[in-house]
């Protein structure tokens, strides 16, 4: 409880400060369109020379760019600031503020700063799904939504946890300039179609490096893309939980290395 | 013969007044919209080669300003400055070569790696012969006390360490003026004492000329000179003696009678009185006919003249400019 | 010359004292080519032409557009921009020494170490994917793709220099990333080639300098160019180089004017 209050007051303060320079506010709401735009141009221009991509055609394709979309909106508004934090924080040795402080550090560290004009932007990928959507003749019933916001929730713990295990590298190397384009690299690649993969690689893709399960796993579900819907949807519930632990593990001993080492 | 010649110089820093934000950045650059700061207001002096002079004020003053312009890393709003004929911020790199500017607060080591590195990178920055720089290089490493420290990273030193290598590396070229700011902040009693010496050391044995910023009065004992700048103007220039003079109105004399007369009779301010002492607080211009005065009516055992105490001369001089 | 060759040296010892960042930095590079291989193979099951070029031109093309990109994409510089805002500029400006020099000298330093991963990079997938590869053996061509390249690397550090300088007057830096971001992507052709484009398009980036830092190299290495061609687009390179930096150099100028030195 004391953990929610505490996230509204981040929210508050982050607003706040966004409100303060209401231009680069709009400028960088355009900064974030642009990823989402050219992917959608990219693939524009591609299906005008071919018309399908491994069984996806055009409009499935931009479904999946649409809930890839929505996943990095969410995760840049709630997470990756403080993911590109990061390194500056072991370097400068703020994290020491935050080992003071009597909460949670992963969830101070994490949560802190919340960029809000992501959320801003989240309109756009909706309309995309609904226009791609009509285009497909979906029928969709209500659980079928349900069951779409859920696996949008895993897909976006999954990828906290992609970034968070990419930040802890941070505190063991000092000097992580490579970090902030690594993330970035597997948001960008979230929304090719899974089709694309194959043999070796699809399993590599989907059950080590699980960029697959974070926007093709909903998106697939609903479109019936997928040969094993279910068996995927648990192995991804049972590897995002035990991922979880994992790396909350390895994140305090990676604490634990940075404060015996810094002194 | 003067090294450095200031006339009436001015600056005077614009700010916007910054609505954040690309369009209001746009429209300042139409319409521009600032504050002013004037930091320094038509200050003139003049520093003779191998001078060693302590530029001295309260926070904000215009000090770390003037070093700057003296340096050539601002331009000044007007006035005319003059370091060894050059003008200083047209950067000519035989100005430069001849100078050095170094900050308390900053450092321009490289953090990742040895000091070692920086004092090459400045070996061919100012073209230093390979004999010259082992030479400078043992002679600062040697007077500094640091000489097996040069190979460890920057980021691994202490504060201290980390200061006496930016000495090194900003005096391995032997400029002959040297501006300092603040170059003892946050060190130890130690390190303080023996930066300060070290100044001293390089002042006297290359006749350098030396204008040394800094709020540590023992590092403003060590100068020839002190100019105090207070809010962009110079409000006093002179010697150490002459500043006690100036600013110290009033002194303590300490009187001891062998036969303790009436204290009515004495018609001064006494401040305290033990046994057979006095204390007597005197305007600095009453001071001899106090003193032929007692002796003349009493029978005095001996007078102390208290001494005058640099820090409070100083503290007095910004006391008194804040009246006006 | 030297000092700046002694800069070129002291960023490559900081690189290393953080060695381990190349090994993410290599995740990097071969994540996208890895992914980027895999995309198009599907794009082009069936198919022999897609745009004009075939699946070999099209992959080498991505592996060079990804290997080249950090050396020729003029992001903004935050080294200057730091140095400007929190005045560490002075550091340099009290010395006899060039600050575009050391600027370039550092950019190239910093790009050592990468070129080493890059190459070793390309060396393992050169291996694997030897059949979907066009190799270029014409020596001639090699070396007019080689110069190319460096002159778009001068190229592109004079426009993130320039840019770079406009700190002297912004407070923030989103904005001119923002222009940047929004701008390069496309017009260099990292995310499609840009005779994917409709002609009109290709027509205006052919005056614009951004095509020559990455896209047309490439097409030299393809030989997708004529010779007419690459030597005209040669000369658009070193037009753009001369007026960059001519615009760098009045740009310090007015700049250092207003510098502010801010600290002490
Ligand atoms: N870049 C700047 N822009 C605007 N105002 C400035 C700038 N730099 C300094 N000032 C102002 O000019 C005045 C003089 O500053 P300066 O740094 O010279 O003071 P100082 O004497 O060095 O003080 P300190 O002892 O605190 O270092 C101050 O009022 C300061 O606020
Ligand atoms: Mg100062």
């Amino acid at each position: 409880m004391r953990y929610i209050y505490l996230w509204f007051s981040f929210f508050k303060i982050s607003f706040s400060k966004e409100v303060e320079y209401r231009m680069d506010f709009l400028l960088q709401c355009l900064g974030y369109f642009l990823w989402f735009l050219f992917t959608i141009i990219f693939f524009k221009i591609i299906y005008s020379h071919v018309s399908s991509i491994g069984g996806w055609n055009f409009y499935q394709t931009l479904y999946l760019i649409g809930i890839n979309q929505i996943i990095i909106y969410i995760y840049q508004g709630l997470f990756l600031r403080n993911f590109s934090n990061f390194s500056l924080l072991v370097r400068k040795g703020e994290l020491d503020h935050l080992l003071l402080k009597p909460i949670d550090l992963q969830f101070i560290s994490t949560l802190r700063n919340i960029d809000i004009r992501a959320f801003f932007l989240l309109p756009f990928p909706i309309i995309l799904i609904f226009y791609s959507t009509s285009h497909l003749q979906l029928n969709l019933s209500f659980s079928s939504y349900f069951l779409l916001l859920f696996l949008i929730f895993l897909g976006l713990l999954l990828r906290y946890i992609i970034g968070f295990f990419i930040v802890i590298f941070a505190i063991w190397m000092g000097n992580v300039s490579s970090l902030s384009a690594l993330q970035n690299e597997f948001l960008k690649y979230a929304g090719y179609p899974a089709s694309i993969y194959k043999g070796a690689s699809a399993i590599i893709f989907t059950y080590i490096i699980p960029i697959v399960l974070i926007a093709n796993l909903p998106a697939g579900v609903i479109l019936g893309k997928l040969k094993n819907p279910a068996e995927m949807v648990i192995y991804t519930i049972l590897f995002t939980l035990i991922v979880f632990f994992l790396v909350r593990i390895f994140f305090y001993k990676a604490i634990k290395y940075y404060s015996s080492a810094s002194s | 013969m003067s090294i450095i010649k200031v006339e009436k110089l001015t600056k005077i820093y614009k700010s916007h007044i910054s609505k954040p934000g690309v369009l209001s950045t746009i429209k300042s650059i139409i319409k521009p919209n600032y504050v002013t700061v004037k930091a320094l207001k038509e200050i003139s002096f003049s520093v003779t080669k191998g001078e060693m002079v302590a530029y001295v004020g309260p926070n904000g003053a215009g000090k770390t300003t003037t070093s700057k312009i003296l340096s050539g890393i601002l331009y000044p709003t007007s006035g005319r400055v003059s370091v060894m004929g050059y003008i200083p911020w047209k950067r000519e790199n035989n100005y430069l070569s001849q100078i050095t500017f170094i900050m308390g607060q900053k450092t321009q080591l490289w953090w990742d790696i040895a000091p070692m590195e920086t004092f090459l990178l400045n070996k061919s920055i100012y073209k230093i012969s390979e004999s010259d720089f082992e030479k400078t290089l043992d002679e600062l490493t040697t007077l500094l006390d640091v000489k097996d420290l040069v190979h460890i990273p920057v980021r691994k030193l202490s504060l201290g360490e980390r200061m006496k290598m930016e000495l090194i590396s900003s005096l391995l070229h032997k400029p002959k003026v040297l501006f300092l700011d603040e170059p003892t902040i946050g060190l130890d009693l130690l390190s303080q004492e023996a930066i300060r010496k070290f100044i001293l050391e390089y002042n006297k044995s290359y006749n350098a000329t030396i204008i040394l910023t800094s709020h540590y009065i023992k590092d403003i004992e060590i100068a020839d000179r002190i100019i105090l700048l207070y809010r962009g103007e110079i409000i006093f220039d002179g010697n150490k003696e002459e500043i006690l003079e100036r600013f110290i109105k009033k002194r303590l004399v300490t009187v001891t009678f062998n036969t303790m007369p009436e204290i009515a009779k004495i018609p001064y301010n006494i401040i305290s009185r033990e046994g057979q002492t006095i204390e007597v607080e005197i305007e600095h211009k009453e001071i001899s006919k106090f003193i032929s005065f007692v002796f003349k009516s009493f029978d005095v055992k001996d007078v102390k003249n208290q001494d005058m105490n640099l820090e409070d001369a100083i503290k007095e001089g910004f006391k008194n400019a804040s009246l006006y | 010359m030297r000092p700046y060759i002694k800069i070129i040296d002291n960023i490559f010892k900081e690189s290393v004292e953080y060695r381990l960042n190349h090994i993410l930095s290599f995740i990097v590079i071969a994540l996208p080519l890895i992914i980027i291989y895999f995309l198009w193979n599907t794009i082009f099951y069936g198919k022999n032409l897609v745009g004009g070029y075939d699946k070999p031109a099209i992959v080498t093309y991505y592996i060079l557009a990804i290997l080249l990109q950090d050396f020729v994409y003029p992001g903004v510089n935050y080294e200057i921009s730091r140095d400007i805002r929190e005045g560490t500029l002075s550091n340099y400006l009290i010395k006899p020494i060039n600050y575009m020099g050391v600027q370039f000298s550092i950019k190239t330093g910093a790009s050592i170490p990468y070129s080493i991963v890059a190459i070793v990079i390309t060396l393992i997938f050169v291996f694997f994917m030897r059949s979907t590869i066009v190799f270029q053996i014409n020596i001639f061509l090699l070396l007019l793709f080689l110069l190319s390249v460096i002159l778009a690397f001068i190229l592109a550090f004079l426009i993130s220099y320039s840019f770079s300088l406009l700190f002297f007057w912004l407070e923030r830096t989103n904005s001119i990333e923002l222009l940047l971001n929004a701008v390069l992507p496309l017009s260099m052709g990292m995310i499609l080639p840009l005779s994917f484009f409709p002609h009109s398009l290709e027509i205006l980036l052919d005056f614009l300098p951004f095509k020559y830092l990455l896209n047309f190299p490439i097409d030299i290495y393809l030989a997708h160019l004529k010779i007419e061609r690459v030597i005209q687009g040669m000369g658009i390179q070193v037009i753009w180089i001369i007026i960059f930096f001519i615009l760098s150099l009045w740009l310090w100028k007015k700049g250092t004017k207003k510098y502010q030195a801010y600290g002490g």
